[in-house]
């Protein structure tokens, strides 16, 4: 059977201090449920706290959860173009760098880290007789938490997608988009194979 | 904002006529938006023997075909579209033109007030401005027609770079009259 790997950010959270604008409302139903008839391309900023930025200017994460959505590097959007993923859709973010009191006397613009929210049109594609899932609320939902699979049948032509009625944030890939992903070495990106999914860490 | 369904030009009868196009395309796919399942992989068909062929910028049957000055101009504006490249090959003339199949978003807009004639196809389309989000090109589901319809800006741009053999028919929305 085909295999498939969730995408997992393996960061320490205390280095992903991101405050989203009070200004900047994402809108879920294309983000989280893949209603992509509300997606625009608009331009948006985030700001990344001081706190950790150490960490960012070392090295920038390729991968990066931020509760219900997901962020891409610049470099990872790359990949999936050159892989020919053409089933997902990018917002633009910029990640506003904190002004950091290096030196005084030097005027510095404001620096950005270019960011891609993607969105996707999910699939209806978990073989739930063979999967660990709670069901969540009325509308037929369910929250995976532990091992699950998928039919491979139901996935086509695409090599990244997400998964129709199922609360988890996952973006999924297949073997080839995983090992090509892997050789690229990505940093903060980890990928788990779904038969050895184990639920979210609390 | 105004909304088009975007046709053919019935009045230019010499348009090409591509045969054999659904022999080529995974209709289940195409029909539900399924777009896992969609190979954009280049399809080729023959084209209807006429006396003269006009090669117009939007070929309604059997399903949506764009020239590729239109789908230059549809990939720009509406990134969620999907496209697959189709050669349409006239062999008395020896002549090849290049189209694409359009595949645009479809989800379900469809008004109640929507007429529908008794065969079931649409007497009256209707729509629901509020399912429309920022949509530019898209389908309807919940009809048998693989209807195209397109937005106002889109429609003028359409119109101001001179595109030949479509026209547009406004669609109504719910609420107006």
């Amino acid at each position: 059977m085909k295999r498939y790997y969730v995408l997992n950010c393996d960061l320490d959270e205390s280095i992903i201090k991101i405050t989203i604008p009070s200004d900047v409302e994402l809108d879920s139903r294309v983000f989280v449920r893949g209603e992509l008839q509300y997606f625009n391309e608009e331009l948006e900023r985030f700001d990344l706290e001081e706190e950790g930025i150490e960490t960012w200017l070392m090295d920038e994460p390729d991968f990066l959860k931020l509760g219900d959505f997901v962020l891409f590097s610049d470099s990872l959007k790359d990949l999936l173009d050159d892989a020919e993923v053409e089933n997902l859709f990018y917002k633009p973010i910029f990640l506003r760098m904190p002004k950091l009191e290096l030196d005084e006397t030097v005027e510095e613009d404001e620096e950005f880290l270019d960011y891609h929210l993607p969105a996707t049109k999910p699939i209806e594609a978990v073989i739930w007789n063979q999967s660990e899932f709670e069901s969540v609320g009325t509308e037929g939902q369910k929250k995976l938490t532990g091992k699950f699979f998928i039919e491979p049948q139901k996935i086509g032509n695409f090599k990244i997608f997400r998964l129709k009625n199922v609360t988890n944030n996952f973006w999924i890939v297949d073997e080839d988009l995983k090992n090509y992903l892997e050789e690229a070495m990505l940093i903060g990106l980890s990928m788990i194979e779904t038969s050895q999914y184990e639920g979210e860490v609390k | 904002m105004e909304y088009f369904v975007m046709r053919q030009d019935p009045r230019l009868t010499n348009m090409v006529e591509p045969q054999g196009l659904l022999n080529q395309i995974d209709k289940y796919a195409y029909k539900n938006d399924e777009r896992q399942y969609f190979d954009k992989s280049a399809a080729f068909c023959y084209i209807k023997e006429k006396p003269c062929n006009d090669y117009g910028d939007y070929l309604e049957k059997p399903l949506p075909l764009v020239s590729d000055k239109l789908k230059m101009l549809l990939e720009e504006r509406e990134k969620c579209n999907f496209f697959k490249t189709v050669a349409l090959y006239d062999s008395k003339r020896m002549h090849q033109e290049v189209y694409s199949l359009l595949m645009p978003l479809k989800f379900s807009c469809l008004s109640t007030q929507t007429e529908f004639n008794k065969d079931g196809s649409v007497k009256k389309l209707v729509l629901e401005q509020s399912k429309l989000g920022c949509c530019k090109v898209f389908r309807v589901s919940g009809i048998v027609e693989e209807l195209v319809i397109i937005n106002l800006d889109l429609v003028e741009k359409i119109l101001h770079q001179g595109f030949f053999g479509l026209k547009f028919e406004p669609v109504a929305l719910e609420g107006q009259r």
